[in-house]
């Protein structure tokens, strides 16, 4: 029990320093924060009124403290210029990048695990061969770009899918599908490539190890030896890096929305970003990095729980 | 286990071969030093002024005059292209000197220091590995203003993390060698101990971190640049060419696919350089 309170503890020293770094890149703004915000040439009483509710004039030690307090309520600030709850105008553009970011991990594991194993399975034969090149290029490959391909080739040409719009989930299920599946591909091939190396090499890896020989030498067959023993011993690195591309998928749904045009946080984030309303972008960086925080924490926790060797 | 002993002839030899034998390292250094070649040239020479508008060769597609076509000012994309891969690499460097320097200064500290100076450390540096680089790079350029100088910065200090820890583990392990253990009983001071010792023992790592860096850093800011939150114009970043090129990605395609075709080769380059420089530097090759 104690180590997983142990991996908890660091947790929360990380979350803290999370939010002391997105504090304080948002309050060392060089000069006065309001007359950023509102531009050179607002006027004296509302750059004043906006600092009094920014609370700018309270030492920044205080203004972190009541700020911090905040967000374990719930309360990431207000908009400038929505005039809205950050919390609110985030969850109402927060479907289309959950939807996207779920569908793309889908995609990467669907095409990586099967890929890897077949790649490890044929080490140094051509299949070997023609997967580990392809998922080089997929690697050297930006999302963005393919989304634009995919997109050209799909939307453009052969108008099967549609392009800039997006349906709810609860509203129609195929509708939804359609609208999402080309950015989650472009997502998801990406990050499959990356996937399908540390399957092929966690898998080749462990190949070599004795208990794959022992295996071997009962006379157990070899599927089961490949889908039940290589497999549960090389799920670790591999999870590890599923973990990690998760982030990865978060922060390229950012850019891949403005790609298809799809109303997400990523388009909300440029559009706070271009009219300086800095409340709301500060809110979405902290909202997608304590989620990057709490997925790591979550895949160690199963790691700890998973293999008892990690926990001493 | 015996230590063998080379003359730097033999080591030359030696490290020639390794680099000829290992196909994907061999590509990797002459896509690296085609890259290299190209931003050099375009300091001085490119085919078309690549800011010079002509109307009259407006959306023309790819021929011999302009091997990649012309944009919707009649501008040479092939030209623009130059300066781009001259902004990306500019973007790689800067930002992975910044990686690299800070990187180093802080995990020496916190591997050489005692524990609560590397428990506090590290604890930073996990906070500021949990910000996705392009996202910290967003907040970075929001607050201080949107250009590239910024960009890079950012994405210059989001990877800090990356080299600290790598270099903290390494300087960890070294501290339990004999030579450190020598060292410190000779009274050696701390700065030459560093010198002499920790640095020559790490830099194979860190090369190798510093050429996945380089294709790290070129492809955020190419992201980066895609949003318009990067490179301004009238500066040709690569990002910033596929951006204004989806607005006629009917009428010129070649506007789309040249520029992110250029992104994956010189990405490609660094990063097959990284993965054949880990190769070589592993002593189990």
């Amino acid at each position: 029990m104690s180590f997983i309170i142990r991996r908890l503890a660091t947790g929360m020293v990380t979350v803290l320093s999370v939010t002391l770094i997105s504090f304080f890149i948002f309050n060392i703004i060089p000069g006065d924060p309001a007359r950023i915000i509102l531009g050179y040439d607002a006027d004296d009483s509302a750059v004043n009124s906006l600092r009094e509710k920014l609370d700018l004039d309270s030492p920044l030690s205080i203004r972190y403290v009541n700020w911090f307090t905040g967000i374990l309520k719930g309360d990431f600030g207000e908009s400038i210029g929505y005039k809205k709850p950050v919390t609110e105008i985030i969850s109402e553009s927060l479907e289309p990048t959950v939807s996207i970011t779920f569908l793309s991990l889908i995609i990467s594991l669907v095409i990586s695990i099967p890929l890897g194993i077949k790649s490890a399975i044929k080490h140094n034969k051509n299949t070997d061969l023609i997967i580990t090149v392809s998922s080089q290029i997929g690697v050297v490959i930006p999302s963005f770009w393919l989304g634009i391909l995919l997109l050209m080739v799909f939307s453009q040409y052969l108008r099967i899918f549609p392009f800039g719009s997006y349906t709810n989930f609860g509203d129609n299920f195929f509708e939804w599908l359609k609208s999402i599946i080309l950015p989650s591909l472009s997502l998801g091939l990406i990050s499959s490539s990356v996937l399908t190396r540390v399957v092929r090499s966690s898998f080749l890896e462990n190949m070599k190890e004795d208990y794959v020989r022992t295996a071997k030498s009962k006379g157990l067959f070899r599927s089961k030896i490949i889908y039940k023993h290589i497999f549960k011993n090389s799920l670790i690195p591999i999870l590890t890096m599923a973990g990690l591309q998760l982030a990865s998928i978060i922060a390229g749904t950012i850019i891949i929305e403005n790609v298809f045009s799809i109303p997400g946080l990523g388009r909300l984030l440029l559009y706070s970003v271009q009219r300086r309303d800095l409340p709301v972008v500060q809110g979405i960086v902290l909202w997608i990095a304590l989620t990057t925080v709490i997925v790591n924490l979550i895949v160690d926790l199963i790691h700890l729980i998973a293999d008892p060797r990690l926990r001493r | 286990m015996s230590q063998k002993y080379f003359s730097k002839a033999e080591v030359f030899r030696r490290t020639y071969n390794r680099i000829h034998h290992h196909k994907s390292l061999k590509i990797g250094l002459i896509l690296s030093i085609l890259v290299l070649s190209i931003t050099i040239t375009s300091l001085f020479f490119t085919p078309f002024d690549p800011y010079k508008m002509s109307l009259r060769d407006r959306f023309s597609s790819p021929t011999i005059t302009h091997i990649f076509g012309t944009d919707e000012y009649g501008r040479d994309l092939f030209s623009r292209c130059m300066i781009g891969t001259r902004i990306a690499l500019t973007v790689g460097t800067i930002s992975t000197s910044i990686a690299l320097t800070f990187g180093l200064i802080i995990g020496i500290l916190a591997g050489t220091g005692v524990n609560i100076v590397d428990e506090i450390l590290m604890r930073i540096m996990d906070g500021l590995f949990a910000f996705p680089a392009l996202i910290f790079a967003i907040a970075i350029v929001s607050v201080f203003g949107t250009n590239i100088y910024n960009a890079m910065i950012a994405i210059g200090i989001v990877r800090i993390p990356v080299f600290a820890r790598m270099v903290r583990n390494q300087v960890k392990t070294i501290n339990n060698r004999e030579f450190i253990t020598a060292a410190n009983s000779m009274g050696i001071s701390y700065f030459r101990k560093i010198f002499q010792y920790y640095l020559p023992n790490i830099w194979a790592p860190i090369s190798v971190l510093v050429s996945s860096n380089y294709a790290f850093a070129i492809l955020s800011e190419a992201g980066l640049s895609y949003i318009g939150l990067g490179t301004q114009p009238p500066d040709p970043s690569l990002g910033r060419l596929l951006m204004e090129s989806q607005k006629y990605m009917e009428k010129a395609p070649w506007l789309s696919i040249f520029p992110g075709l250029i992104i994956a080769v010189i990405v490609l380059g660094f990063s097959l350089l990284s993965d054949g420089l880990n190769d070589i530097s592993n002593p189990r090759y």
